[in-house]
């Protein structure tokens, strides 16, 4: 059975074929997990496996930064440019996954990040 | 009864259009004039007029003489980026309260040379940010109260959905970036990592409290051909490690009008060891779904085609996009009436011109990580930070 995480990759991966956003440049994506073994590391490496598949493949360059057991900043580019700043969180509380592609025409957005009403 | 005489630096087609009518609100401002630079050219000179002539007071074409003026407490300067430096200087020089326009300056040391005449000035000073909206004052809050628990990370996006996309050329190879840019303002668009950027890189610094020691950025042209043809980048990614070893990200960039059923993404996000949250200006808002004409691209105005100003939005009548409604007060009033505040209370702001300094040496970084496609560290303690060109320079007054 396929799981959320697929799901998703599958249906950006749609979107993007139909061209519902002309070129896909930037994938902005936080996921928080459950804590689990490897902290936010296999997370991390599963979206940038999945931001390759919206953007062309196998990235030209892959900065990584912070803490496998708290958080992963994953900061890639690919050979035509496009980017990818991605962020794997493990700990306790709420799982949140939010996720944003800009392409050259539209954007897509995926969020399940508790938000925080400002009183207003 | 007002009590503070305010001089706007600046006219139509900067923000002075927001900040100027802002302070022409508050009760306890009166806008006296409108001035500038003698010898600006002859198109900003005009706009400068046409501000002064909608809110019916003088323009007075020298700087200098209307700095001299007694009946002038406060200064909203708007001066472009590039002049900003000499500028803010002058008006500091002149003892006069300075509300800055976002990015403080085009260069860390303008940055710098702006923040050593206000403290050598003792004037009280502010740069328009997002720290004092609702939902910020909230992540704030939110954070100190120890609900998420330690922070390991920020993540800022200010992403405007203006302008009209899909006209990039299309590129086989990344663009390159200048290491260190100088110029950031066209009429047609601005380079975005820095006029966007600032906001969530301040955001992110603002609420961590710390500040960088290193910066790694990406820089792309990926939806306007106006930023295209000056060779300029409309999306700009920051990642900042703190000077604790925390990371922090920020995005900055415009991303066309079609790309948000609103004014655009401006939000962050807090990940703390006991859960995440996301506090957004979105959030409060109503959605409303009807029969009423979906939004449609507007005209694009041939002197302000990323629709930047509201002036040009007036002139071509740009219908407003009505599905998300905020219900939150317009950030420039908040932030202004704040300022405001401070002077009352004799107190200085938290954004002032040395905080925002760090800012300008944070993207002035980035810049120099994306043309050397790795990252670069800021070195900065105790008041010195490597310059622009490289060097180093001691804080002056410290």
């Amino acid at each position: 059975m396929e799981s959320a995480f697929e799901k998703l990759t599958e249906a950006v991966g749609q979107a993007i074929a139909d061209g519902r956003v002309g070129v896909p440049s930037v994938v902005r994506w936080y996921v928080r997990t459950k804590p689990a073994k490897g902290g936010a590391a296999p997370t991390a490496e599963s979206m940038l496996d999945a931001a390759g598949a919206w953007l062309g493949g196998k990235p030209v360059a892959v900065q990584r930064f912070g803490k496998d057991e708290a958080q992963v900043v994953l900061h890639a580019k690919w050979a035509a440019g496009a980017a990818a700043m991605l962020t794997a969180a493990s700990g306790r509380g709420e799982p949140a996954n939010d996720l944003i592609v800009l392409g050259s025409r539209g954007s897509i957005y995926f969020g399940r990040t508790p938000e925080v009403a400002n009183g207003t | 009864m007002p009590h503070y005489g305010v001089l706007l630096v600046g006219g139509n087609r900067t923000h002075q259009e927001g900040y100027g009518r802002s302070f022409a609100g508050d009760p306890r401002c009166k806008v006296v004039a409108v001035s500038d630079e003698a010898g600006i050219p002859e198109y900003r000179a005009g706009l400068n007029r046409l501000l002064a002539h909608e809110m019916g007071v003088p323009y007075i074409a020298d700087l200098e003489a209307a700095l001299a003026r007694r009946d002038v407490q406060v200064v909203s300067m708007c001066a472009d980026v590039e002049r900003r430096g000499r500028v803010g200087v002058m008006c500091a020089q002149a003892g006069k309260h300075i509300y800055f326009d976002k990015p403080l300056a085009g260069s860390a040391r303008d940055a710098r040379a702006i923040a050593d005449a206000v403290e050598r000035a003792g004037v009280h000073s502010q740069m328009f940010s997002q720290i004092s909206t609702p939902w910020a004052q909230a992540a704030k809050s939110a954070i100190a109260s120890g609900q998420l628990g330690d922070i390991v990370g920020w993540h800022a996006d200010m992403l405007m959905a203006k302008g009209r996309p899909g006209t990039a050329p299309q590129r086989n190879k990344p663009r390159a970036e200048q290491p260190r840019p100088e110029r950031f303002t066209f009429v047609e668009a601005k380079r975005e990592m820095l006029d966007m950027g600032v906001y969530s890189v301040s955001m992110v610094l603002w609420l961590s409290g710390r500040r960088a020691s290193a910066v790694y950025a990406t820089t792309g042209n990926y939806f306007f051909s106006e930023h295209a043809a000056h060779d300029i980048e409309d999306f700009g990614a920051l990642t900042l490690t703190l000077d604790d070893g925390r990371v922090a990200t920020a995005t900055g960039g415009r991303i066309g009008w079609t790309s948000h059923p609103r004014s655009g993404v401006v939000r962050v996000i807090v990940t703390g060891a006991r859960g995440s949250a996301v506090f957004s200006e979105a959030t409060p808002r109503l959605e409303i779904y009807s029969d009423e004409p979906p939004f449609t691209l507007p005209p694009t105005h041939p002197w302000d085609p990323m629709a930047m100003w509201s002036s040009t939005g007036r002139d071509l009548g740009t219908a407003p996009k009505r599905q998300w409604v905020s219900m939150s007060e317009s950030p420039q009033s908040v932030d202004m009436r704040g300022f405001i505040d401070c002077l009352d209370r004799d107190v200085e702001p938290e954004m002032n011109a040395r905080t925002a300094v760090h800012h300008v040496e944070v993207i002035m970084a980035g810049y120099e990580s994306a043309a050397a496609g790795k990252p670069v560290s800021l070195r900065v303690k105790a008041g010195v930070a490597s310059d622009r060109a490289g060097r180093v320079a001691s804080r002056r007054g410290s």
